[in-house]
């Protein structure tokens, strides 16, 4: 580790409830969300929660309804106040802010961008997408320009005094990451942020926020249920059921080695050749110098079957920026297209 | 022999129950038993254990107009302290009220007519409700009820703007504490229902019944209600992911309610003004019983000289501005709202 | 078991009552009174009047009378339309506008002053005020002392007669130019709301008022004097476009009872006795100071003045209410 991690989340619980104190000595005992629920009329939210997510990273937080995932994105920015458990950003323990400070904190170090969009109906695009700077008391002139300037770059240019409910979806979406990209903050929190768009739509939306990251590199928290979205999306990613983490660690890495039935189960109707990438399942030495040819690391097994026309003896060199980082066998290739079964919980990535 | 004589009997109070007997009066039921002795009604069966039944059987029980009259002294004791407090906290309103009626009355037509055209059309910016609105005045003038007409809006506007003034921080409040909203609504309730007689008759105790702050007091406590009410919803309404995004960027409490809650409120609010309006105008004709000019004195003067025209046209004037105020409102709603919806 | 036996108590007395009254009704009176409306106003001498009328009626001649709570106004009102109800009782005519024109169509008929005496109308002061500035009890002491009675004179309300002769009077008088405010009330609770609150705090009042009244029952006032009454001037007075009214005091208000035309043709008797049924100042007066003394209510009052007042009553009622009223006569 060159750096310690943006944000550090330490053994977070959530329990909702009128006496979540009480009912987290059951947790911790290990009682489970339903028995808390029957016995005790708790809801457990949050169970045991440690993950690292590192500076310029895009986190991807996954997990179906009533998984916690966005019960979690929002200790975050303590949008929920946790039960127990320590988040650290920076290295400092953000439970342990003041209001005033916390205010601050929210106005300058991160921002959040909603599924439901979340504009305020009353002010028009541009003074919505320069919300945070009136936050903080810029002046008019001065914010306006710099929203002008963000609008521009995801693509609603021109729109600057329409009314949010003149715009389809998709634009009052790209208003809501101006908004968030204005206020310059390093970390931005996105809570399912693309899940009310249409599929195409979603489609460009995922590749002007990886665009945007490439260019900016903040460390970005995205909440989603839509495991392609994950996929595509993620450095790391982390995957909930039932306010507790099943596994987390590098997409592929989950694809190949699934930690738990659930997992399995869920990534079991992926298209694993389109998915998977040379880098994830090459040898990481060259031992021939006899190669059918040479493939990029971060190429996907489909378009190597492609390239071998059917081939299975075939061993492929890998490159990078024209130097040799490993070589493929078309039989491991074979062997990665079908799911692994669980093979246990390993040690968190 | 009364009902519940047993009952004392059986207690041990026989001997300080006849401390007392003769004491009261003698009731009808009593003497209808003399006038027909063998045929009275013996009354109910079996009696409620009112005041006024024990009382029958133990003449030291107190009656119910004991309790009553224990009231009226309590008030009376009360009442030096309360017009300490109350009558200069209600002085403003005598001014204003004052100032208005003046005001109104004094300048002529065709300075104030206008006025108010102008003010009309720059809320509505609607030419049918301008046009609505001088063809009234128009009409009224011609039937020599304007003045009456202007101090009635005089009244109105004067009393209407103190329950906007009280009335919105008030709902604000509501709708930032539950607790202050439970125990503010059975208050609210009480204000809408309890008769007007009934706690006016006292503050003429209190204040001087020539004081308009009396017919000041009587509108604002019926009319404030659905500012309150209305403020109150429509804050609670505002959308509230709009609310968390609010928060999530940092915005102060104060921040939030002018930026964002009040703005998205201001159609429920709007709509608390315009009820508080005709409510105030539902109350002309009490406020008239009070001393208030304008027209409920026509009104009143019709229904107790069986003039039936006169209560008429004079009802008709009310019903007239109503219409005008309520137009006038509503387009002013309107217009806020297209900013925020679909056109 | 107390219980049992009154409930067997009260079913025999149900059957013994209905005998009885079967016999009765066959034999004592000719034809059934039957049932009888009557008005109630509401104030104290109204009161006394009704419930002391229904009670003779029901006991005396068998009525079952059903009291109407009313007002003058809409009482004349629904008699010149509707004939009901039967009797209206303590018109003030002074105070009726509608009145006249009722009697001369010959749809009201006018029996009696049931306040034999006349109600008193006037200008008072407090009984305090007046002992201690005795110059206040006449009308120039009044005008030359505007702060003593406060600068203000209460009128009655709008619509009623005695505001258009008040407000007369002080055109007559001058006395907006002497410092005395003519306040008209909005209604008769805040005229009389106005009085108990002066006397309360024991402070200046002065303006129109009635005797015999609740009011000036509780609060003993004084009568300013105004000059004697002429009536050929009055009428100049109570027409509030008559440009030279005349400062002076007001005539007796003369209180009436009155019948409906068809009630007088169809039960002579009952109306017969509501020809007779009157009171004087004095009987009145104490009537009500012994309802304020002992905190009694107007059905109370009027049950103390038949127990013991036979005397007076007896001679209102015909010889078979006599006969049916015999237990309390004696």
């Amino acid at each position: 580790m060159i750096s310690d991690p943006k944000i550090q989340i330490r053994n977070l619980y959530k329990v909702f409830g009128t006496d979540p104190k009480s009912a987290l000595r059951f947790v911790k005992d290990g009682m489970d969300k339903d028995k808390l629920l029957a016995e005790h009329g708790h809801v457990l939210g949050l169970n045991d929660i440690s993950v690292d997510m590192q500076v310029g990273d895009i986190t991807v937080v996954m997990g179906l309804s009533g998984s916690g995932k966005s019960t979690l994105i929002r200790h975050i920015n303590r949008l929920i106040e946790p039960t127990d458990g320590k988040i650290l950003i920076d290295g400092e323990d953000a439970l342990l802010l003041g209001t005033e400070k916390l205010r601050e904190k929210r106005r300058s170090d991160m921002s959040m961008v909603f599924q439901k969009f979340a504009l305020l109906p009353h002010r028009t695009v541009i003074d919505n997408s320069a919300l945070s700077l009136e936050v903080r008391g810029v002046e008019r002139e001065k914010r306006k320009r710099a929203a002008a300037r963000w609008l521009e770059r995801v693509g609603l240019g021109g729109y600057e005094n329409h009314y949010p409910y003149q715009l389809s979806g998709g634009m009052q979406q790209r208003v809501g990451i101006a908004r968030a990209l204005t206020s310059n903050s390093d970390i931005m929190l996105m809570d399912e942020a693309f899940s009310a768009l249409d599929p195409l739509i979603r489609s460009d939306m995922q590749k002007l926020l990886l665009d945007l990251h490439v260019e900016l590199k903040k460390t970005i928290i995205f909440i989603t249920h839509d495991l392609d979205e994950a996929l595509r999306l993620a450095n790391h990613l982390v995957i909930l059921k039932d306010g507790a983490v099943i596994q987390q660690g590098e997409p592929q890495e989950i694809l190949l080695n699934p930690e738990d039935p659930y997992i399995e189960a869920f990534v079991s109707d992926i298209n694993r050749a389109r998915v998977l990438r040379v880098k994830s399942i090459m040898q990481k030495t060259v031992s021939q110098s006899i190669f059918a040819g040479d493939i990029d690391g971060e190429d996907n097994l489909e378009s190597v079957i492609a390239r071998s026309g059917g081939e299975t003896e075939h061993v492929y060199r890998v490159t990078k920026n024209n130097e040799a980082i490993g070589q493929l066998e078309m039989k491991d290739v074979m062997r990665a297209l079908v799911p692994r079964a669980a093979s246990g919980p390993r040690s968190v990535a | 022999m009364a009902y519940y004589d047993g009952l004392f009997n059986v207690l041990g109070l026989r001997t300080w129950c006849d401390a007392n007997a003769g004491d009261s009066n003698l009731s009808m039921a009593s003497l209808l038993a003399k006038t027909k002795p063998g045929t009275a009604d013996d009354g109910p069966l079996f009696p409620f254990p009112s005041m006024d039944e024990l009382h029958q059987a133990c003449s030291s029980m107190p009656q119910s107009r004991d309790f009553t009259a224990s009231v009226e002294a309590g008030f009376l004791e009360v009442k030096d302290v309360l017009k300490l407090v109350l009558d200069p906290l209600t002085q403003p309103l005598s001014w204003l009220l004052e100032m208005a009626l003046t005001g109104f009355v004094s300048a002529p037509w065709w300075i104030i007519i206008p006025l108010l055209l102008l003010l009309v059309w720059y809320v509505t910016r609607s030419a049918a409700v301008t046009v609505f609105v001088t063809l009234s005045f128009v009409f009224l003038g011609f039937i020599d009820h304007l003045d009456a007409a202007f101090q009635t809006l005089a009244i109105i506007g004067v009393c209407t703007g103190i329950c906007i003034l009280i009335g919105v921080p008030v709902g604000i409040a509501m709708a930032k504490s539950n607790t202050f909203q439970k125990a503010l609504i059975p208050l609210l309730d009480l204000l809408q229902t309890l008769p007007t007689f009934v706690y006016l008759i006292p503050l003429i105790f209190l204040f001087s019944v020539t004081e308009p702050k009396l017919y000041g007091i009587a509108i604002i406590v019926y009319a404030i209600v659905p500012v309150i009410r209305l403020t109150d919803l429509g804050i609670r309404l505002v959308d509230r992911d709009v609310i968390e995004a609010a928060n999530a960027f940092g915005m102060s409490p104060r921040q939030k309610l002018f930026g964002v809650e009040l703005p998205l409120a201001l159609p429920n609010i709007m709509a608390g003004v315009n009820q508080t309006i005709m409510m105030s105008l539902a109350m002309v004709v009490i406020a008239s019983l009070v001393s208030a000019p304008g027209l409920g004195v026509l009104v009143l003067r019709g229904i107790r000289n069986l003039e039936l025209g006169v209560g008429l046209i004079a009802g008709l004037g009310i019903v007239l501005l109503a219409i005008i105020l309520d137009r006038v409102s509503k387009a002013a709603i309107a217009r806020v709202s297209s900013d925020q919806t679909e056109a | 078991m107390k219980t049992i036996t009154k409930k067997a108590r009260h079913l025999g007395l149900a059957a013994s009552t209905g005998l009885a009254l079967s016999f009765a009704a066959g034999s004592a009176q000719a034809s059934d009174c039957g049932e009888v409306s009557i008005t109630e106003m509401d104030w104290g001498s109204a009161i006394i009047v009704t419930q002391v009328a229904k009670f003779l009626l029901e006991q005396g001649y068998g009525c079952t009378v059903q009291v109407v709570p009313s007002a003058s106004t809409p009482a004349l009102a629904s008699v010149s339309e509707t004939g009901e109800p039967d009797i209206i009782t303590e018109v003030w005519t002074n105070s009726a506008p509608a009145y006249i024109p009722l009697k001369e169509d010959g749809k009201i008929k006018e029996l009696t002053e049931v306040l034999s005496d006349g109600g008193v109308e006037g200008l008072f002061i407090p009984e305090y005020l007046a002992e201690a500035h005795p110059e206040l009890t006449t009308i120039a002491g009044v005008l030359a002392n505007p702060d003593l009675v406060g600068n203000r004179m209460h009128n009655c309300p709008v619509g009623w007669t005695c505001q258009v002769v008040a407000s007369q009077l002080a055109v007559a008088g001058g006395f907006e130019a002497a410092g005395v405010e003519d306040f008209v009330h909005g209604s008769g609770e805040t005229l009389a709301a106005s009085i108990g609150s002066a006397y309360s705090s024991q402070e200046p009042w002065f303006g129109y008022y009635w005797s015999p009244s609740t009011v000036l029952g509780k609060y003993p006032m004084v009568q300013v004097e105004l000059g004697a009454h002429d009536p050929s001037v009055h009428s100049c007075n109570a027409d509030k476009e008559c440009p030279n009214p005349t400062l002076q005091s007001w005539p007796s208000s003369v209180v009436t009872t009155v019948v409906t035309d068809t009630f007088e043709a169809s039960h002579p008797a009952e109306t017969d006795l509501m020809r007779n049924l009157s009171f004087s100042n004095k009987m009145m007066n104490g009537l009500l100071g012994w309802q304020d003394a002992n905190k009694a209510t107007g059905e109370e009052a009027a049950v103390y003045f038949l127990s013991s007042q036979s005397d007076v009553w007896a001679t209102w009622i015909n010889d078979a209410a006599r006969e049916n009223l015999a237990a309390l006569l004696q």
